[in-house]
């Protein structure tokens, strides 16, 4: 198959008939529901752009395993300059959506498995390897969404998975069967979950001695009997059905989140990807997260783009963007911002070929890049709020400003910058509201604290890759710590002047 | 034998000890092969590759021997055990 276009992207989830509820309610036409649809849009934009000559070098790469074109998302890297590309694909959709596009969840777990599976089976004699590479020729084939799928919901986190009251807090195998396992628990958080075709699991934790049912990778379709979703709430979800495009804010995109429910799902043999290897699960866990700290310096600052950009036209509407405070402030963000593409872009060019052939990041750099990520979109929306001011959180909504009584007045009375139609300067403080704290303030700012893990992980990782003995090596010879004292004392001598 | 070093801009291992060790041993000295010695992970010495593309040729980058994490003092012993015997470490 060539690269599916959107439409056809939109049909194919909607054939899934997956088994999705919100509010309570099994959802039928979830492709239109107005809370999901802009994530879906989103999605769709990966398929739009990659068929355009004018992105196809960002958004397609070559398969090392067929010799196609493909859409990148697919891609196993097998370059720095493929990792770099990503950053920038990802760069490209934040600005195009301003929001979360959730299609890189799956790319980083292909990617993070692709030399798990090898390791494992140098290690172990297993043939994971080649059913993965199977499998992600599949998912390359057929232009596919996968969800990456981690996070288990964990209960008390004080315990292993295998010490929780409830074993179900951990995703694991609750049977072994001549064709394939049985799997029980759910993932947590799940961006894009229920626009994804595909669902690839992995361990979420360092699986230790006792959790072997817990180190369990495997694939399965979307709709898999005993998969269900339960839809994540946003803040502001509901302005979405109120049928109103200005007080959303951004109309067209959005992210979305959902926990998934695996409720005796059977897998095949042959889409298990590890089923017991402890020693490797840490490995997974590393990788995919390394890969995904990396994204982050793509995907924020593309949204981070839209922000400056949107902050810059509030101020504009103000008729204050020539205070030389507000320009510091715009450049401030735009500095934030500029600063974490570095570190996507860093750990990019760092990267190394791996034994199994694809690139990974650099290790220490992908968390550098996180753990300024868990910092930096809030500071640039704090920025955002005090330039944007007030308004932009106490203005009427779009009904009164068409209303017969209250419209004239809610026109006449926010006018900005006077050539600026009062509506236009309504779009941009919602389109910041949305951003700040609306619904695609769950990607841009909580999704910036936790995705990815949450900012301990990375000062771990920081800590355990930064080579101190190195460093105070570095200072002990710069300082002489340890060279005789008695030459010392025989060339001191006062200052002249003293 | 012939030794690759990266540039050193950041090694979690010492090179040169390293470098010295394989030198002093005469068996290793008259083989036909390449070591590249990275200081860490990034693996310059090998143009960014974990693992040598050929057999005569080992990578050391940083803790890694051929993609295998290993500890510092185990490199030499196991990069002489790989080409005494040409076995994984």
């Amino acid at each position: 198959m060539a690269l599916r276009t959107p439409e056809d992207f939109v049909q194919s989830i909607a054939d899934l008939d997956l088994e999705i509820y919100l509010f309570g309610e099994r959802l039928d036409d979830y492709v239109n529901h107005p809370v999901i649809k802009p994530s879906l849009n989103c999605i769709a934009m990966t398929y739009e752009l990659a068929a355009k000559p004018e992105y196809e070098e960002l958004m397609t790469a070559t398969s090392h395993l067929t010799g196609k074109r493909i859409n990148r998302f697919t891609h196993i890297h097998q370059s720095t300059d493929d990792l770099v590309k990503k950053v920038k694909m990802q760069r490209l959709l934040g600005q195009k959506t301003g929001s979360c596009f959730q299609r890189c969840v799956g790319m980083d777990a292909i990617n993070a498995l692709w030399s798990v599976t090898w390791e494992t089976d140098q290690a172990r004699g297993t043939d994971y390897h080649e059913r993965f590479r199977t499998y992600v020729q599949f998912l390359q084939d057929e232009d596919l969404v996968a969800d990456g799928a981690m996070t288990d919901v964990k209960g008390d986190r004080g315990k292993s998975p295998s010490q929780q009251a409830d074993p179900d807090l951990y995703l694991h195998i609750v049977e072994r069967r001549d064709d394939g396992i049985v799997v029980r628990g759910a993932k947590a958080h799940q961006t894009g979950a229920c626009n994804s075709h595909e669902i690839l699991v992995m361990p979420t934790v360092a699986m230790r001695e006792g959790d072997e049912d817990y180190a369990v990778s495997f694939s399965t379709p979307a709709n898999a009997p005993g998969i269900f979703y339960v839809y994540g709430r946003q803040s502001c979800d509901t302005r979405k059905v109120e049928e109103n495009e200005l007080d959303v804010g951004n109309a067209r995109f959005g992210g979305h989140e959902a926990l998934m429910v695996f409720d005796d799902v059977f897998v095949p043999w042959e889409r298990v990807y590890m089923a017991g290897e402890i020693e490797f699960s840490g490995a997974l866990v590393e990788r995919f997260a390394g890969f995904h700290r990396q994204s982050y310096g793509g995907c924020k600052v593309g949204v981070g783009d839209v922000l400056i950009g949107a902050t810059a036209l509030a101020a504009e509407y103000n008729g204050a963007a020539r205070a030389s405070h507000v320009k510091d402030k715009i450049i401030e963000m735009t500095h934030l911002n500029e600063t974490l593409f570095s570190c996507g872009i860093a750990c990019s060019a760092e990267g190394v070929r791996m034994p199994a052939g694809n690139y990974q990041i650099d290790m220490l750099l992908a968390n550098v890049c996180k753990q300024n990520v868990t910092r930096f979109p809030y500071e640039i929306a704090r920025l955002a709020e005090d330039i944007a001011g007030g308004l932009m959180v106490t203005m009427p909504s779009a009904q009164d400003l068409f209303a017969e009584k209250t419209g004239p007045w809610v026109e006449k009375l926010l006018a900005g910058q006077c050539d600026t139609p009062t509506i236009d300067r309504m779009r941009i403080m919602r389109l910041v509201e949305n951003i700040t704290l609306g619904t695609a303030a769950v990607g841009y700012r909580t999704e910036s604290m936790h995705g990815a893990g949450s900012p301990q992980a990375q000062r771990i990782m920081i800590a355990r890759q930064s080579n101190m003995e190195h460093k105070k090596e570095l200072a002990r010879e710069l300082a002489g710590v340890g060279k005789p004292v008695d030459a010392l004392k025989a060339r001191l001598r006062k200052p002249a002047s003293v | 034998m012939r030794i690759v070093f990266c540039g050193g801009c950041n090694p979690v291992i010492d090179r040169v000890a390293l470098a010295d060790e394989l030198r002093a041993d005469p068996a290793l000295a008259a083989l036909d092969v390449e070591i590249d010695i990275s200081g860490c992970s990034r693996s310059c010495a090998a143009g960014q590759q974990l693992a040598g593309a050929t057999p005569d040729v080992l990578v050391v980058a940083g803790r890694h021997l051929d993609g295998r994490l290993l500890e510092p003092s185990e490199l030499a012993a196991a990069i002489k055990r790989r080409l005494s015997t040409g076995k994984e470490t």
